[in-house]
């Protein structure tokens, strides 16, 4: 019995005919394609995409950015020391995007927040030189702006719900 | 319509004057016919293979990616033509052309329907010839195929090219031998080499070769799939890993080579429902009795028959594609010449049985 | 539509537009971007996840990945060049036919990313043309598809693909800006100029 059972396998293929009725499922199946200009993927809470920078809340002294970035893609060039008694804003701020590994050590070590990650990903150029970003070019959009967790105090749980929009409304 | 009519009947007369004006007019009519099924097939694998793959093809140029394959071949048509140093120039250039006619030459022998007749009596065939030696002169022709990709591989002047196109000769060997035996098993049947005749003789019978010659059958759509160099036995070309035969040709000599491929698949699923399928036989009706009555209308059904079923095992070899993973060049051989073989033989036996015992 | 198409003098009537060869060639040439299949390094996973059923590349009649150099169109480097591989590397682009591109994908392909050493080639630009660069580390597949947008921009006009795909930030929406509060601080940085602490922009990094 076994035998026949054998040679009915051997000339019917029944693995054959198994393995195209998968292929024939996912012909029928709902196509998981996200067809991306016109149907932006919805991104991951704690994106690390391209660095945005709050200047006004930098207070550039203390330069912990330009420390911990292991690819010292980060320039910070504090103001002179009469200045910075009234006023501890930068004088220039660079960040070189060609290097960014968008690791997040910048980002956590921050201790007034101005720094942090954005959901911008479409870090596309012609010339590589557009990818280095100066006080006046490196963008600071709250609307962009993600958290990560160890930030600030408030973690929000979901994006909809965070502090943001009221801190928005506020403003 | 009378003077439609009266048109038409100067211009017939001044083709019979001519009669190779018929013959130019139906290989115009169709080679346009096969190139745009060939361009389209190319279009209709890629996102067929999308959809079995849980995503979507092309879908961004044109309509429904409908102007793809016309990019595709233009942009062929338009890159830089590079010839290797080490190769042989006239044999290099020569040899995308050796593998480009013989599907195109074989399509000649094909019967698409049964005979248009005009209100004047004549009767138009739906074939551009139809000799009587059919079937063989297919076989002869699409066994020329080869020489184009031994000329290709070898004349490169690079080895690993040399070695695809060595790989694609014994490939061919191994299996146009148990080809041609399913295919003799279908003219023992059928009592004749003519196409139309095995189709004719479908009709008689009133049942499809398919159904006698069902070891014929799989062993025919197992050898095909091989012989036009189709995934799971796509050994000479082995894109991703192994490299094929055209690795030295670029721009329109390698869209030649592409053309070719895919108007072997659309030669290959012409020719099956012939020999097996019943041809422009009308599945479920009485085409003979009913073309007494209404000749025309039946034979525009019978090529809408045969289309039908050659898309139908068309999309069934790309589905294949979708499915399998290559063989091993060992495995591939040893199912060539120790499976197919023996079992095409056997299939010749039991199909000689059933013609004379069970069919007097 | 009512408009008439005159050309030397022969009107012709609304329905007859005129398209320059050059134009039809480069729709061809932009919509079947074939990808030569090769990568160097982790930026390849992406670039495989691009190909795949959720990104799907194909969709823009570009998954057809050529494994012979002479058939491809377009060369994504994704990943670390080494010195070793460099000349690998710019052997294939010659093997490429032309017409031929570049995209330089992830930091190692840019400006040699977090390898500063000995071993590693600082960009892909030192030995190749490149033409789209996309920055990441790695990117996400997505920016690889814009990068291929951006290179079928820039086949269809070389001048409008240049402008930057992003601006700083979004004027319409509610930003801080240091400008409006301190206007001291231009002085301070001729200043600092004059004491030498500030260098030209394009100095600092390289």
């Amino acid at each position: 019995m076994e035998a026949i059972s054998k040679f009915i396998r051997m000339i019917t293929f029944p693995e054959l005919f198994k393995g195209m009725a998968v292929t024939a499922k996912y012909f029928f199946q709902r196509k998981v394609t996200e067809q991306y200009p016109d149907q932006k993927t919805i991104l991951p809470y704690r994106t690390k995409g391209k660095l945005h920078v709050d200047i006004d809340k930098c207070i550039s002294l203390c330069r912990f950015c330009e420390k911990v970035c292991p690819e010292g893609c980060i320039k910070v060039f504090p103001p002179p020391k009469e200045l910075a008694k009234t006023d501890k804003r930068p004088v220039e701020f660079y960040i070189n995007q060609e290097h960014c590994l968008h690791c997040g050590m910048c980002v956590d070590s921050c201790s007034t927040g101005a720094i942090h990650h954005s959901d911008e990903y479409e870090l596309v150029v012609i010339d590589f030189k557009e990818l280095l970003g100066d006080k006046e070019t490196l963008p600071y959009d709250m609307i962009k702006k993600h958290y990560r967790w160890n930030y600030l105090e408030n973690v929000p749980v979901k994006i909809k719900d965070s502090p943001l929009k009221e801190e928005e409304k506020s403003q | 319509m009378d003077t439609l009519l009266n048109l038409w009947s100067t211009i017939e007369s001044w083709m019979l004057a001519f009669p190779v004006v018929i013959y130019l007019v139906k290989i115009g009519i169709l080679l346009g016919c096969v190139f745009a099924v060939v361009a389209y097939i190319t279009l209709a694998e890629r996102r067929l293979l999308g959809f079995y793959q849980s995503r979507l093809g092309p879908n961004r140029v044109g309509p429904l990616g409908l102007i793809q394959p016309v990019a595709d071949g233009l942009k062929c048509f338009l890159k830089e033509d590079i010839v290797p140093l080490n190769s042989n120039p006239l044999l290099f250039r020569l040899a995308p052309v050796f593998a480009f006619f013989p599907p195109f030459a074989g399509f000649a022998v094909f019967t698409f329907a049964l005979p248009w007749v005009m209100p004047n009596g004549r009767t138009y065939h739906y074939s551009v010839a139809d000799v009587d030696l059919g079937v063989l002169f297919i076989m002869a022709i699409s066994s020329l195929g080869i020489f184009g990709l031994i000329l290709a591989g070898w004349s490169s002047g690079s080895k690993y090219p040399l070695f695809g196109s060595l790989r694609s000769a014994s490939q061919m060997l191994a299996y146009e031998v148990p080809l041609t035996l399913s295919v003799i098993s279908v003219v023992m049947m059928a009592g004749s080499f003519r196409l139309s005749d095995i189709v004719a003789a479908q009709q008689a019978y009133k049942f499809y070769f398919f159904i006698p010659c069902i070891i014929g059958f799989v062993v025919y759509f197992i050898s095909s799939v091989a012989e036009m160099n189709r995934t799971p036995f796509d050994l000479p070309e082995g894109e991703s890993e192994i490299i094929g035969f055209h690795t030295e040709y670029s721009g329109m000599r390698f869209a030649f080579f592409f053309v070719a491929e895919y108007a072997n698949v659309v030669f290959i699923s012409m020719l099956a429902p012939a020999l097996f399928l019943g041809g422009y036989d009308i599945p479920f009706v009485n085409d003979l009795a009913l073309y007494g009555a209404h000749p025309n209308i039946v034979s525009i059904l019978g090529v809408c028959s045969y289309a039908a079923k050659s898309t139908i095992f068309a999309l069934f070899v790309i589905w294949v594609r979708a499915t399998f993973p290559r063989y091993r060049y060992d495995q591939l051989l040893k199912i060539g010449w120790l499976v197919l073989l023996p079992i095409a033989l056997a299939n010749l036996f039991v199909v000689a049985g059933i013609k004379l015992f069970l069919l007097k | 539509m009512t408009k008439k198409l005159t050309v030397q003098g022969t009107e012709y009537p609304s329905w007859v537009g005129l398209v320059k060869a050059d134009e039809i060639f480069d729709y061809a040439r932009r919509n079947s971007l074939y990808p030569l299949t090769f990568g160097l390094a982790c930026c390849a996973i992406e670039m495989i996840c691009a190909m795949c059923s959720r990104y799907d590349m194909s969709r823009f009649g570009s998954e057809v990945m050529r494994p012979s150099p002479r058939q491809a169109d377009v060369m994504i480097i994704a990943g670390t060049i080494t010195n070793k591989m460099a000349p690998v590397v710019r052997k294939l682009y010659d093997q490429m036919a032309y017409p031929k591109w570049v995209i330089a994908m992830g930091s190692c392909a840019i400006k040699g990313g977090p390898w500063d050493d000995y071993a590693v080639l600082q960009g892909a630009s030192k030995i190749v043309p490149v033409d789209v660069y996309v920055s990441g580390c790695p990117p996400r597949p997505e920016a690889l598809l814009y990068a291929l947008m951006k290179l079928q921009e820039k086949i269809r006009n070389p001048k409008s693909a240049e402008e930057p795909s992003f601006k700083g930030p979004d004027k319409s929406r509610p930003t801080k800006s240091w400008m409006a509060k301190g206007e001291e601080i231009p002085e301070v940085v001729d200043e600092m100029l004059k004491q030498g602490r500030v260098v030209n922009t394009t100095q600092i990094f390289e």
